[in-house]
């Protein structure tokens, strides 16, 4: 397995969307902390909770959509070339290739997104000063997870696919269903009043990208009134903590279950 | 037994493709697959990599294929019809291959020596051409010395320089004994390898036996220049009396089909009868060569 995890580093190393994704992040971050104090006629980078907030509205698109793009097109790609067949063709197990591949293309997308993140960070932090550090930490963190997580849901969609077109298309649709459809849908049940706030956090673990919000405002701030009325209910019925690790180990089931389930699949389908 | 196939039957989707084979190879001996496209060949491959579900039982050296599935295929060594490779150099991707083998990263070198590309290791397998694609494939499958080599139409997508290459290696891993399995279309190319030939009838065993009992024997196609009609009739008789299959006269020509082993005997028939050579064109049915 050791092989196929370094072989999906080095891989991602090469590539041009390693360099591309962490290029953005490092841009965004730098970009969004310099012009945080436009609108007041002043340019200068911000602090790091001025950044993180207004970071974690490009993070929650970018990231999932990274990470559903290389999941689904990693294993239909692979056996569409053949690549995956003749893998499996060698004396490994099929475990080993499926959770190497998850693990080296995660891997990398964490790499990707910590290194343009802590680079952006250094640069904050030298002109900014330490203040709000570990909101930008958690960033990175619930970015991390919430990469696990979309790439999760790529391999599902990805053996689940027959080819790398299909993939792509499904990939597609799901970070739209995640970015704007399950917001919508919630909206829609607020307003029409079939949804309390405890419905609202029990939805909200239906959409990473919604628990990966709410977790990063809650470590910019445990203040009610940032949270929105599924955060309230969380920190007023399991406590600040409690809620942090509900919604993180949310987060992390979602990297896990789809990818459980793309094994499923995986282990017993018929590879050309 | 290093191969032991029982009650093999496979579907993909609704469609079975595999109905019920079995048989047995020894060590050492060259298993040819034919048949028609759709046959099952390739899937019959498959069945023995274990990538494809079926019913039944592959054994490889005793080893389950299902069960025991990484220990069955560390015995053996396959080469896909389309050679599969990631974005590397030549050695890299052999070191890969060797790793996953279990094989000393050592043994890269040697296959590409092997299959004479030693002088390419630092090259990208991108930039390679069919042929040594080809060869750089049958280099990896040959890491760990797997006893068993499996081949998917090795020669399809290769012009004549790169099969008689890979022919001629071929020769050299069956005169080691090691087992060759391969799927062809080219009965000329089977007939030279293989000692057993399965010919596969729309999934299930049709013949199985040395070539010579399964194989039908390549046929010449004989044209001879005949432009009047009482010199065409002459030239019918003398090809009965020569026991050729004569087909229908095209404008200008006699045409007929004989079996490629005996067309000199014809040959030296026909010009005893006064037909000048220069008069008479053969080319193979098969392959689609010409001479």
């Amino acid at each position: 397995m050791t092989a196929i995890v370094a072989r999906e580093i080095q891989d991602s190393m090469r590539s041009r969307w390693f360099l591309a994704m962490t290029g953005v992040f490092c841009a965004l971050a730098l970009g969004v902390s310099y012009l945080s104090f436009a609108g007041a006629n002043s340019l200068g980078f911000a602090g790091f909770n001025r950044t993180v907030a207004s970071l974690l509205n490009l993070m929650v698109l970018f990231v999932p959509l990274m990470g559903l793009l290389i999941g689904a097109l990693g294993l239909s790609g692979e056996r569409e070339d053949g690549t995956l067949g003749y893998l499996l063709a060698q004396p490994v197990g099929r475990f080993s290739v499926y959770a190497g591949k998850f693990l080296g293309q995660g891997l990398s997308l964490v790499l990707a997104v910590g290194l343009g993140l802590g680079l952006a960070g250094l640069v904050v932090g030298w002109n900014a000063g330490p203040a709000g550090a570990s909101a930008f930490g958690m960033l990175a963190l619930v970015a991390a997870l919430l990469g696990a997580a979309s790439l999760g849901v790529g391999f599902l969609v990805s053996v689940r696919s027959a080819t790398r077109m299909r993939a792509l298309a499904y990939a597609l649709v799901t970070w739209v269903v995640f970015e704007f459809a399950l917001d919508a849908l919630s909206v829609g049940m607020v307003t029409a009043g079939w949804l309390g706030p405890q419905g609202l956090l029990f939805v909200s673990f239906a959409n990473p990208v919604q628990l990966a919000k709410i977790l990063c405002l809650m470590s910019l701030s445990a203040k009610l009134e940032v949270l929105g009325p599924s955060g309230i209910y969380a920190v007023k019925t399991f406590g600040y903590a409690g809620s942090m690790l509900m919604l993180g180990g949310g987060l992390a089931l979602w990297a896990l279950i789809p990818a459980g389930l793309g094994w499923l699949t995986f282990r017993k389908m018929n590879v050309r | 037994m290093i191969l032991r196939v029982q009650g093999l039957s496979a579907r993909i989707g609704s469609r079975r493709i595999l109905d019920g084979l079995s048989f047995d190879l020894e060590q050492g001996r060259t298993l040819a697959l034919m048949g028609p496209n759709g046959a099952g060949k390739t899937t019959l491959l498959r069945c023995l990599l274990g990538l494809v579900q079926f019913e039944g039982r592959v054994e490889i050296d005793g080893l389950d294929i299902v069960s025991q599935g990484v220990a069955s295929r560390r015995k053996i060594g396959y080469v896909p019809q389309v050679p599969a490779f990631y974005d590397m150099k030549a050695g890299e991707w052999l070191r890969f291959v060797a790793h996953l083998r279990g094989a000393p990263s050592s043994e890269a070198d040697a296959a590409l020596k092997r299959v004479g590309l030693e002088a390419d290791g630092e090259r990208p397998v991108r930039v390679f051409s069919g042929g040594m694609q080809q060869r750089l494939s049958v280099g990896a499958a040959l890491l760990g010395n797997p006893p068993i080599i499996l081949l998917d139409e090795p020669t399809a997508n290769l012009d004549m320089e790169g099969r008689s290459e890979l022919l001629r290696l071929l020769r050299t891993f069956r005169a080691e004994g090691k087992t060759l399995v391969l799927s062809s279309h080219r009965a000329a190319e089977v007939r030279d390898l293989a000692d057993l030939v399965l010919f596969l009838d729309q999934g299930r065993i049709g013949n199985l036996g040395p070539p010579a009992d399964v194989i039908p024997p390549d046929l010449v196609e004989l044209r001879i220049e005949a432009h009047e009609s009482r010199e065409r009739k002459r030239i019918e008789g003398l090809l009965e009396l020569l026991k050729v299959a004569s087909r229908p006269s095209e404008n200008g020509t006699v045409n007929g089909a004989v079996e490629a082993a005996k067309i000199i005997p014809v040959i030296e028939g026909l010009r005893a009868y006064g037909v000048a050579t220069p008069r008479i064109r053969f080319r193979p049915l098969e392959d689609g060569g010409a001479s």
